[in-house]
C-alpha cells in the first residue's frame, strides 16, 4: 500500500470508522439476509429432498408439500404400480398442516403419517428416543422443543387425539410450522382417511429417469400428478420464498446503496480535503495514475475492513441470534460468502470513482497559492 | 560560483490568458536563463506575472508560444506524464505555504517524492535522512508538520526540493511566511545549495532582501523583464515597488511609493507610523 493512502487513511480516525462502518453496516445486512434466505430455503424444502422417494403422486391440482389439498385412494395401488417396470418400492404418505396445542401453548405442524413398513417420509434424523412411534406416540422436530418447549413425554393435542411425544428428530422444520411423525394407520384413523393418502412416494431402481417415469405414473390414472421429489422440493420452497425474493431484493439493493454512499461520502469529502497535497503531489511530479492509485487503495482497504467486520459479526451473532429466535434460521455458504466479497469489491470501485475524477481535475498551480 | 551549464532556458515565452471577453498577456516574449550554482531572483509587482513565470519554468503550465528546456530537454511538445518525470526527476519545487502532507512525518515529506511506496528502499531513507540532517533537522525526523515551527517546515520542504537530486530548485516566496530571522537563514540555505550542490535556484519573490544572496536580479513588470529600473520598498507591505510607475506619495519631504491603492490610503491614514516603520 503506498504510504500517502494508508497515512491519509489511519490519519483520519474517525472518518475511517464511519466509512467501515458504512460498508461493514452493509455487509452485515446482505449476508444476514443471504444467510436467512438460504437457511429458510434449506429448511423449507430440506424435508421433501431428504424423503427416500424419486417421485410424489398427488392429486391433480397439488403444488407442494405444505398446502396439499391432495386426498388419493390406496385400492388397487399395489397392482396398478406392480404393472410398471423399474418401481423399487412405493410408499403412502399422509401430510396435512394443521393447529396442535400443548396446554395453552398453539403451535403450527404438519401431521405427517408415514408407513414404519418402508420409512419413506419418516422422521429424517431421530435425535432423541423412539424411531418408530406406537399407537397414540409421535417424534416431534427438535424446533418444537427450542420454539415452545415440547419435551418427550409431553403430551400434544392435535386432530383431536392426545398423543405422547416419544421421540425427536430433525430436518422436518419448515421454519412456520414443524413436522411431528405418526403411523400411517394412527393418522388414518386422526383424521379419518381409512383407506386414503395423502401423497404415493415412489422409489424408482437405480438408473431411471424420475421425469419420464412420473409422467407415465400420471399418464396410466386419470386425475394424478406426478412430481419428481426435485421439482417438488423446488415447489414447496417456491410456496414460503416466492413473495419473499423480491422483497430480499430490494432490501438488498438498498443495502447495498446504503454501503455505497456512506463508503462515497466519506472517500470523496477526505480527497476534497486533501485536494491541496493531491496538487502538491503532481506539482512534484507525480502522475494522475499515482494520485489515483492512492485513492483506490484507500478505497480498496476501507472496503475490505467492512467486509471483514460485517461478515464477522453476521458469523457471530448469526447463531446468538439463532438462539434467541428459532425463525432466524441462517445458513452461511462460502460462495455467498465470496459473493458479498464481490459485491464489496464493486462497491470500493464505484466510491472510489468519484473522487478519482475529482483529483483528474485539480490544477496543481494552485499550490502557489499561499 | 555558476558554470556553463544551463539547467533551465526560456524562449521568446509568452502566456496569453483568454478570458471571458478579453485576453490578460501574463508573459510577453521572455527570455531567461539559469546557470547550474546560481541564484537568480525575480521580483516585480503584484500581477506582474512571476507565478506565470515559476509555473512555466516548472512545466507545470504550457506556455502560449516559445520553447522551454529543462536539464537540456525540450519541454513544450511533451505530453502532461513525461512533463510529471520531467518535474520529478529535475526541478525541486519549494513554495510560500510549504506545502507538506501533514499526515507525514518530516522524513517521510523528504522521502516520498523518491518513490511513493510504502517500502522506500532503504538507499531513499538514507538520503532523505542525510538531507535533514544537513539542514540541522535530525531531532526532528519524525515530527508532523504541525508539531514543527514555520522555518523547519520549510527546511524540510528544501529537503524535500533535492530528494532526488534536480538540477533547477525553484522557490516561489521562499520567505513569505518566516519572520527576519528565518528568512534569512533560509536564503543562506539556498545560496549554500547553489553553490555547493551546483543547482539552478530561480527565486520569485516580493522580500527585497532576497536581493542579497542573489547572484543576478531580475525586475518583472507586465509581463517583461526590465533592464534598468529604480526600486523602493512600500513602506506599508514591504514589497518591493517600481519607482516609475508606482504612486506616490510626498511627506515631510520624502517621498513613499506604493504597490497599490490600499496601501496609499493606509499610508496617509497613519503616515508616523508607517514613515517611522520604513526608516527602521
Amino acid at each position: 500500500m503506498l504510504i500517502v493512502a494508508r497515512k491519509n487513511l489511519f490519519s483520519e480516525r474517525v472518518r475511517l470508522a464511519i466509512s467501515v462502518g458504512g460498508i461493514a453496516l452493509s455487509v452485515l445486512l446482505i449476508t444476514f439476509l443471504l444467510a436467512l434466505f438460504r437457511g429458510w430455503n434449506e429448511k423449507v424444502g430440506g424435508f421433501v429432498e431428504e424423503v427416500d422417494a424419486d417421485i410424489w403422486i398427488a392429486r391433480e391440482g397439488t403444488t407442494d408439500f405444505l398446502v396439499a389439498a391432495s386426498i388419493l385412494p390406496l385400492e388397487g395401488a399395489d397392482e396398478r404400480f406392480a404393472r410398471i417396470d423399474s418401481i423399487e418400492r412405493w410408499s403412502p404418505l399422509i401430510a396435512v398442516p394443521m393447529g396442535a396445542t400443548k396446554g395453552d401453548t398453539k403451535m403450527d405442524i404438519q401431521l405427517i403419517g408415514f408407513d414404519p413398513a418402508t420409512g419413506m417420509g419418516g422422521p429424517v434424523r431421530v435425535t432423541d428416543g423412539k424411531s418408530v412411534p406406537g399407537p397414540g406416540e409421535m417424534i416431534i422436530d427438535q424446533a418444537l422443543t427450542s420454539r415452545y418447549g415440547v419435551e418427550i413425554g409431553d403430551s400434544l393435542n392435535a386432530a383431536g387425539t392426545d398423543w405422547e411425544v416419544v421421540g425427536k428428530s430433525t430436518g422436518g422444520d419448515f421454519v412456520a410450522s414443524q413436522a411431528v411423525f405418526v403411523t400411517i394407520e394412527q393418522a388414518q384413523a386422526a383424521l379419518v382417511m381409512e383407506g386414503l393418502a395423502t401423497f404415493l412416494l415412489v422409489d424408482l431402481v437405480e438408473m431411471r429417469d424420475p421425469a419420464t417415469y412420473a409422467r407415465t405414473i400420471a399418464g396410466n390414472q386419470p386425475g394424478v400428478v406426478g412430481i419428481t421429489s426435485e421439482e417438488f422440493a423446488a415447489a414447496t420452497r417456491d410456496r414460503v420464498l416466492g413473495d419473499v425474493i423480491p422483497i430480499l431484493t430490494v432490501i438488498l439493493i438498498l443495502a447495498f446503496i446504503v454501503g455505497l454512499a456512506v463508503a462515497g461520502l466519506t472517500i470523496y469529502t477526505a480527497t476534497v480535503e486533501k485536494a491541496r497535497e493531491y496538487g502538491i503531489l503532481k506539482a512534484v511530479g507525480f502522475p494522475n495514475s499515482y494520485l489515483y492509485r492512492v485513492v483506490f487503495e484507500q478505497s480498496i482497504v476501507t472496503g475490505l475492513l467492512g467486509f471483514g467486520i460485517g461478515t464477522g459479526i453476521t458469523v457471530v451473532a448469526g447463531s446468538f441470534i439463532q438462539d434467541l429466535v428459532p425463525q432466524f434460521v441462517t445458513l452461511i455458504r462460502w460462495q455467498d460468502v465470496l459473493a458479498v466479497a464481490g459485491v464489496t469489491l464493486v462497491m470500493s470501485v464505484l466510491a472510489a470513482y468519484v473522487p478519482i475524477r475529482r483529483l483528474a481535475a485539480i490544477d496543481p498551480v494552485a499550490v502557489f497559492k499561499a | 560560483m555558476a558554470d556553463d551549464r544551463v539547467a533551465l532556458r526560456l524562449r521568446g515565452v509568452t502566456k496569453i490568458y483568454s478570458l471571458a471577453d478579453s485576453e490578460v498577456i501574463a508573459l510577453d516574449t521572455v527570455d531567461f536563463e539559469a546557470q547550474a550554482g546560481q541564484v537568480v531572483v525575480i521580483m516585480g509587482p503584484s500581477g506582474a506575472g512571476k507565478t506565470t513565470f515559476l509555473t512555466i519554468a516548472g512545466t507545470l503550465m504550457k506556455p502560449t508560444s516559445g520553447t522551454i528546456e529543462v536539464a537540456g530537454i525540450e519541454t513544450t511538445k511533451l505530453k502532461e506524464k513525461e512533463l510529471a518525470s520531467i518535474r520529478r526527476e529535475n526541478v525541486g519545487f519549494i513554495f510560500q505555504s510549504f506545502n507538506l502532507l501533514e499526515s507525514l512525518t518530516a522524513l517521510e515529506n523528504v522521502r516520498v517524492v523518491a518513490a511513493g511506496g510504502i517500502t522506500a528502499p532503504a538507499s531513499d531513507t538514507n538520503r532523505a535522512r542525510e538531507l535533514l540532517n544537513m539542514f540541522g533537522l535530525d531531532h526532528r525526523l519524525h515530527s508532523l508538520p504541525r508539531q514543527l515551527s514555520g522555518g523547519e517546515k520549510q527546511r524540510v520542504a528544501i529537503a524535500r526540493s533535492l530528494m532526488n537530486n534536480p538540477e533547477i530548485i525553484l522557490a516561489d516566496e521562499p520567505t513569505g511566511n518566516l519572520d527576519y530571522k528565518r528568512g534569512q537563514e533560509v536564503m543562506e540555505l539556498l545560496l549554500q545549495i547553489s553553490v555547493e550542490l551546483r543547482k539552478a535556484v530561480v527565486i520569485v519573490s516580493h522580500d527585497h532582501r532576497v536581493r542579497e544572496v542573489a547572484h543576478r536580479s531580475l525586475w518583472l513588470q507586465d509581463g517583461s523583464f526590465r533592464d534598468t529600473i529604480v526600486t523602493a520598498n512600500d513602506p506599508v507591505c514591504g514589497q518591493l515597488v517600481e519607482v516609475d510607475s508606482a504612486s506616490a506619495v510626498t511627506w515631510e519631504n520624502k517621498d513613499y511609493y506604493f504597490c497599490a491603492g490600499e496601501c496609499r490610503q493606509l499610508f496617509k491614514a497613519n503616515q508616523q507610523k508607517y514613515a517611522k516603520r520604513e526608516s527602521k
